[in-house]
């Protein structure tokens, strides 16, 4: 015997894509977003040291450069970003 | 994103809350690294997967459109089997919270849809943080997985209706650490007619009245399902707690209110006999013992009593019921403690200025933690610290039953703290519908004064 079942989540809708990543990570301009929580001032240094071994040229706009993101207002990050010339964002840590 | 273990899904639900496909580039890292003193290795093992992930990754959608989840087929070699595998199938699938369900097939939706003349392709919200759309038919699965009936349709679509107001805001409601679930208080005789408690054991269970616990159980589903709430992935409420099976659903005791006094629908700008349901996100129940009212001796005891509960220092009560439009929680009171109030010339306005009074905390008991920081724009710390702006913060609604033995405050949780109200929509065949209901379950129970 079979019987048909409805799904019960509902369709979603996707308005918006990701946007596409850069092509390589040499002379890019990225920086660090943090919420303030889980260790960020030991984790985001280590991977900071890290990437620039890896990229010399890499500019690294460390998190404590930005405002704390729990909460923050779209635009308001949105126009800090633009600001530094970010490239690309690393987000963090953990929650 | 840089994340850990069991995070990822937040991640992604969040992502499809803000209708981006559900997949992110993320590195996810065990939790024990992000514990104090902890080993940083994990962070140079995976420098590769954060390095692609800034340059090489790829979600599996690009394009924007809709994603719709088709149906189901379950088998098995009867239909005992058939609805243990369905039951099993939607557990796996984090669908429901693991008692036994209905399973939603076609003649089961179409029997639920005939409770309503909307369309069935309507849309009635996008429940996040996942952002399933809710449609009046997906509304109608839900009702039909919780054991639901046509009638109570029209309830679950203007409370869906309801919590998609920004005075709820559903999606702190549903994500937030805070075990906040929605109270849907009805108000009009259609509660009545489908049978929803507002007497003696209102909040339930009652098998008088089955439609309360039907109804909030597929608000659940649909919180869970379309909206992604699962714990620890699209809600990240602490304990949870045993009212988020059902939530809770009742009427109010309009019987009982006394002539002087307004209902709850009538407080929220309807006119006397609307049929309109009210939701109201709290985080917990407590049953206040006491709730006589002989003379004014009593009567002053009592409402003591109620404000030494409402009293407490919940730092919820200092975030939104601080603005005019909120609300600090709802207080039950059954038919026997209004009457006794009314009686002795206490409006309801009077009683609830009263409570508001004597609920005040001074700011010597809040400690030096005191979270001023709850305080949006830090506005002005009152010494002693009232629970909301204004009286009209504290709500009261009538429920119960005749008795007058105890009360029960629902402290609020931690959205908007606001209260939203919308009408119930009854289809055309609503006499027909009651008439079956009546043949299936019995005859409506009688009010009991």
């Amino acid at each position: 015997m079979k019987m048909e079942v409805y799904n019960p989540t509902g369709a979603i809708e996707i308005t918006e894509v990701h946007a596409p990543r850069l092509p390589n990570l040499r002379g890019k301009t990225i920086c660090e977003l943090s919420d303030r929580l889980w260790e960020d001032f030991r984790i985001f240094p280590r991977l900071r040291q890290l990437l620039k071994a890896r990229f010399p040229d890499m500019e690294i706009i460390p998190y404590t450069e930005f405002p704390n993101i729990y909460g923050i207002k779209e635009d308001v990050l949105i126009e800090a970003l633009k600001k530094r010339g970010v490239q690309a964002a690393i987000v963090g840590t953990a929650a | 994103m840089v994340t850990r273990e069991g995070f990822s899904n937040v991640v992604t639900n969040a992502f499809a809350g803000e209708q981006f496909i559900p997949e992110a580039s993320q590195v996810v890292y065990p939790t024990e690294m992000f514990l104090p003193l902890s080993d940083l290795a994990p962070i140079e093992k995976n420098l590769e997967a954060l390095i692609a992930g800034l340059t090489v990754w790829k979600p599996t959608v690009r394009e924007p459109g809709v994603l719709s989840p088709p149906p189901l087929t379950v088998e098995g070699n009867d239909y005992e089997e058939i609805f243990l595998n369905t039951n099993r199938l939607f557990l796996r699938n984090m669908w429901t919270e693991g008692l036994p369900i209905v399973p939603p097939t076609r003649e089961k939706v179409e029997w639920i849809l005939t409770g309503t003349d909307l369309p069935a392709d309507k849309i009635i919200a996008r429940i996040l943080p996942r952002g399933g759309i809710a449609t009046v038919a997906i509304v109608a699965i839900n009702l039909a997985m919780a054991g639901g009936r046509p009638e109570y349709l029209g309830v679950l679509v203007a409370a869906v209706e309801a919590m998609n107001s920004p005075k709820i805001e559903h999606q702190r409601m549903n994500s937030t650490t805070c075990s906040v679930y929605p109270v849907l208080m009805i108000n009009g005789p259609m509660a009545q007619q489908i049978r929803l408690g507002s007497g003696y054991g209102c909040l339930g269970p009652d098998p008088l009245h089955p439609a309360g616990a039907s109804i909030g159980r597929a608000l659940r589903f649909l919180l869970q399902g379309a909206g992604g709430a699962v714990p620890e992935i699209g809600t990240m409420a602490i304990h949870g707690g045993p009212a988020r099976y059902t939530n809770i659903v009742f009427a109010e005791d309009e019987g009982g209110i006394p002539s002087s006094w307004k209902s709850l629908g009538e407080e929220q700008g309807f006119s006397p006999g609307s049929n309109l349901v009210t939701v109201y996100a709290v985080s917990s129940t407590a049953n206040i013992p006491g709730g006589e009212v002989g003379d004014e001796v009593s009567a002053l005891a009592t409402l003591n009593r109620a404000a030494g509960y409402i009293g407490t220092p919940n730092g919820n009560y200092w975030v939104q019921p601080f603005n005019s439009e909120g609300a600090a929680g709802i207080l039950l009171l059954p038919r026997g403690t209004v009457r006794g109030l009314s009686n002795l010339g206490w409006s309801k306005e009077k009683v609830k200025q009263y409570l508001w009074e004597n609920s005040k905390i001074p700011v010597s008991k809040l400690g030096p933690a005191f979270p001023a920081w709850w305080i949006p724009g830090k506005r002005i710390l009152e010494d002693p610290m009232p629970v909301s702006r204004t009286h009209n913060g504290i709500k009261i609604v009538v429920a119960g039953g005749g008795q007058s033995g105890h009360m029960m405050w629902l402290q609020v949780g931690c959205c908007p703290e606001q209260l939203s109200s919308v009408e119930i929509r009854l289809p055309k065949n609503w006499g027909e519908l009651l008439k079956r209901a009546e043949k299936e379950l019995g005859p409506i129970p009688a009010l009991k004064n």
